[in-house]
C-alpha cells in the first residue's frame, strides 16, 4: 500500500513539474477538441442532441437532417491577432462535421436548435409511429394478494383528442 | 432490465459528477498586454470568478444546470454521452510585469477573454545636471 502511496505522489510531481514549465498551476481534466462531443439523450416523443460549442455564432454552424440522420457542421475561425508579438495556442480551431443515425425516423419539420452561451441544444421530436408506446396487458388477474377488479378505476378519464392519439388510446 | 439498470446508474452519475474541467486557452502578447482566451462552454458572466493571490491567478466557473437541465431527466435515457458537463477551474502563474489592477474581462458565446495590461515600461532617462 505504501508503494501505491509514493508512487502517486511522484507521479502527481511529475505532472507539477510539466505544469510548471507550461506556467500552469494545478491539475485538471483538459477539453480542447474541435470536433464536438455529442450528448444526446430521449424521452418516449423527442431526442435531444446538445454539443459544447463556444466561439461558433449561429452563422458558422450548419445543421442538417434527413429522416434519421442530423448532421453538423461548423467552423471556428480564429480571429488573427493584430500586433500580437508571442502566442501559445491550446483551442482549436477550424471546420467540423458530425453525423448521427438515430435508428428511429425524425421529423424534420419539428427540429428545432438553439445556440446559448457556446453550448448547441438540437431539439426532435419522432415521427409519430416511431414513438415509444405503452403496451398494456390484457389477461386475467392473478388470483391472491391482489385486490379484486372490482376496487380498481374502471378507466382513466378521457381527454379530448386522445381517441385519435394511437399511442394513448387505451379503451 | 439490463437497459433500464444502465439508464439509471447513469442518471445516478449525472446528478453527483462534481467534475471539474480545465478549459483550453490562449495565450497571446502583445507590447502592452497579454491577453488570455478561455473556453468555457455553459458558463455565464455571473457565473466566472477571476482572483490573483501571490501572483497566482485562479479562474472559476460554474455552468448551469438548475432550471435548464444538461442532461435527461425523469424517465428520459441517455442515448450517448461523449462529454461530461461539469465547472471550470484553471490557474495560472502571472507574470511581475502584469498590471493586475488594471485587469478585465469579458465573456462572450461562452468565450472568457482576460485582458492583463503590462506595467508602464520605466523608460531610461537622462538626468540634465543643472549648472551651479
Amino acid at each position: 500500500m505504501l508503494s501505491t502511496m509514493s508512487m502517486l505522489r511522484s507521479f502527481d510531481e511529475l505532472s507539477r513539474r510539466l505544469d510548471r514549465a507550461f506556467e500552469s498551476v494545478g491539475q485538471g481534466v483538459a477539453r480542447t477538441q474541435v470536433a464536438p462531443a455529442l450528448n444526446i439523450w430521449q424521452d418516449a416523443e423527442t431526442l435531444t442532441v446538445e454539443a459544447e460549442l463556444p466561439g461558433f455564432r449561429r452563422e458558422d454552424i450548419e445543421i442538417l437532417a434527413t429522416h434519421d440522420t442530423l448532421t453538423i457542421r461548423g467552423e471556428r475561425v480564429r480571429q488573427d491577432p493584430q500586433g500580437a508579438e508571442a502566442a501559445r495556442y491550446e483551442r482549436s480551431f477550424g471546420r467540423f462535421e458530425r453525423s448521427v443515425s438515430f435508428g428511429v425516423p425524425i421529423d424534420p419539420d419539428g427540429i428545432s436548435a438553439s445556440l446559448r452561451d457556446g453550448v448547441l441544444r438540437i431539439t426532435m421530436p419522432k415521427t409519430p409511429e416511431a414513438r415509444a408506446r405503452r403496451i398494456e396487458v390484457t389477461g386475467e388477474l392473478p388470483t391472491g394478494t391482489n385486490p379484486p377488479p372490482a376496487e380498481l378505476p374502471e378507466t382513466s378519464p378521457k381527454r379530448a383528442g386522445e381517441a385519435s392519439n394511437p399511442e394513448s388510446s387505451r379503451t | 432490465m439490463n437497459t433500464n439498470t444502465t439508464a439509471i446508474q447513469q442518471r445516478e452519475h449525472a446528478k453527483h459528477a462534481e467534475v471539474t474541467y480545465r478549459p483550453g486557452a490562449d495565450f497571446i502578447e502583445f507590447s502592452d498586454r497579454y491577453e488570455m482566451v478561455f473556453d468555457l462552454p455553459g458558463a455565464t458572466a455571473d457565473s466566472v470568478s477571476l482572483t490573483i493571490d501571490e501572483g497566482v491567478l485562479t479562474l472559476e466557473a460554474s455552468v448551469r444546470r438548475d432550471g435548464d437541465e444538461r442532461g435527461p431527466s425523469g424517465d428520459n435515457t441517455w442515448i450517448a454521452r461523449e462529454f461530461g458537463v461539469g465547472d471550470f477551474r484553471r490557474r495560472v502563474r502571472i507574470g511581475e510585469d502584469i498590471d493586475d489592477e488594471r485587469m478585465t474581462a469579458s465573456l462572450t458565446e461562452g468565450v472568457l477573454t482576460v485582458t492583463l495590461p503590462k506595467r508602464a515600461a520605466r523608460q531610461a532617462r537622462r538626468i540634465e545636471i543643472n549648472p551651479s
